[in-house]
């Protein structure tokens, strides 16, 4: 009886502030999406010809993030039946939009307007540790150009 | 080429559905799904114990023999008596035999276990009022072993901890112990079936040895006591045992339906038993 209360607990927990802090993460993402909006990003390894920066530069930005106990509570069960881990995806869009921005901020001090090259890594830390920290970490790179100035 | 970076749509690489949602729809899919295969393994072992020999429980226990019967006194043999008088009203088959043990414990309970061995606890066999609880009680016990508890009851516990550790591998903590919890609760009323079925026998051959039902629920009066001593409640669906109370009701609705007599002559349970249990635990609290 006393285990099931502190199961419950712990998953009211993880709800609730998992649920906080995805939705203001997603907050601070939508703002700076819309700040970083001038820096381009491109997937293409080769840049167009006409494109003569003065310097072109690696710029990367990563970030890691925890799963919450809530979260990891629902993909537990999921592993058992199958089906797609939907807790687990917003997880992940976070982790990926956050590494991007944080590239972008990084090009955008130096002076970039664009960034090729774009490529993710993605690491989960712990791997499959059980009772270890279910967190991934998102790296971003590519290559920044910094226009010739005027 | 332009390359431009407009604002691309939300909700593509994730997924608005309530996490709430998917949290009742995952657990009661786990749950109902434990649920029933513990249920079907439960079932099939049960039925395959039918199967097993009698000899097999018998030469398993050897060792739980060799040990009770290290030293058999007057109460061993007087408990053993009664159980020989009782066993031709059972319709136990021919090669099921019963022995009954006598060990001086504080213990307030008996217990049937594998190869036909009765236990019955000092403790207990000095709350019992009269000899028509001591018979029921015994009934009760000699039907666990007529309708092969013991050995189903080792076979459910080997198959399910194999399903455990099959299932439990590859899911976390708290979700190894979601599972594990459904899964003994859904063993647990198969333990109390099992009771019910055996009160069932017992009353039975409490009717049959005595020609009445007279103080067939004296022993739950006694379990109810103690229970009440010990002020914890625990309800049913977490228990291996019924409701005392409702033990008690179906007893006496048994007897109601079979048209049993009711009332009859109290046997007492023969004066040197309790001289020996006396001397019993004279001689162990001297020890302690």
């Amino acid at each position: 009886m006393f285990d099931l209360v502190i199961l419950v607990t712990l998953l009211g927990l993880g709800y609730f502030f998992g649920r906080y802090y995805e939705s203001r993460h997603y907050k601070s993402i939508f703002r700076r999406e819309a700040e970083y909006q001038n820096i381009l990003i491109v997937a293409s390894r080769i840049p167009p010809v006409t494109e003569k920066p003065d310097a072109s530069l690696l710029v990367m930005g990563s970030v890691v993030i925890s799963v919450d106990y809530f979260k990891r509570f629902l993909a537990s069960l999921r592993s058992l039946i199958g089906g797609r881990v939907v807790s687990y995806e917003s997880l992940l869009d976070r982790a990926r939009r956050e590494a991007v921005l944080r590239m972008k901020k990084q090009a955008s001090t130096m002076g970039a307007d664009k960034i090729f090259n774009i490529k993710y890594e993605t690491a989960s830390i712990s791997k499959n540790a059980r009772g270890g920290i279910g967190s991934i970490e998102v790296l971003a790179y590519g290559t920044a150009f910094i226009p010739l100035k005027a | 080429m332009k390359y431009r970076n407009p604002e691309i749509p939300e909700g593509i690489n994730t997924t608005k559905t309530n996490p709430l949602k998917e949290f009742a729809f995952l657990t009661s899919v786990v749950i109902a799904g434990i649920i029933i295969i513990t249920a079907i393994l439960a079932l099939l072992i049960d039925s395959a114990a039918e199967i097993i020999p009698f000899e097999f429980e018998v030469s398993v226990s050897q060792d739980i023999a060799k040990n009770l019967n290290k030293e058999r006194n007057k109460v061993d043999d007087y408990l053993q008596g009664l159980a020989d008088q009782i066993i031709p009203h059972m319709n136990l088959p021919e090669d099921m035999k019963i022995q009954v043990h006598y060990v001086d414990k504080d213990v307030v309970n008996a217990m049937a276990t594998l190869g036909g061995h009765v236990v019955v606890y000092r403790g207990l066999l000095e709350k019992l009022p009269n000899e028509n609880a001591l018979v029921m009680l015994l009934g009760h016990e000699i039907a666990h072993i007529k309708l092969r508890h013991p050995v189903k009851a080792l076979g459910k516990g080997v198959i399910i901890s194999l399903m455990m550790s099959a299932i439990l591998g590859s899911s976390s903590d708290s979700v190894s112990k979601l599972i594990s919890d459904t899964s003994m609760l859904t063993m647990l009323s198969f333990s109390r079936d099992q009771e019910q079925t055996s009160d069932n026998e017992g009353i039975k051959a409490l009717n049959s040895y005595y020609g009445h039902v007279q103080s067939a629920t004296d022993l739950f009066q006694i379990f109810k006591s103690e229970h009440e001593k010990s002020g914890v409640n625990v309800p049913q669906f977490l228990s291996s045992h019924p409701d005392i109370e409702s033990r008690i009701h179906h007893l006496n609705n048994i007897s109601r339906q079979q048209n049993w007599i009711r009332q009859g002559k109290i046997n007492s349970i023969p004066e040197h038993i309790f001289k020996t249990k006396k001397t019993a635990s004279e001689t162990t609290s001297r020890f302690h």
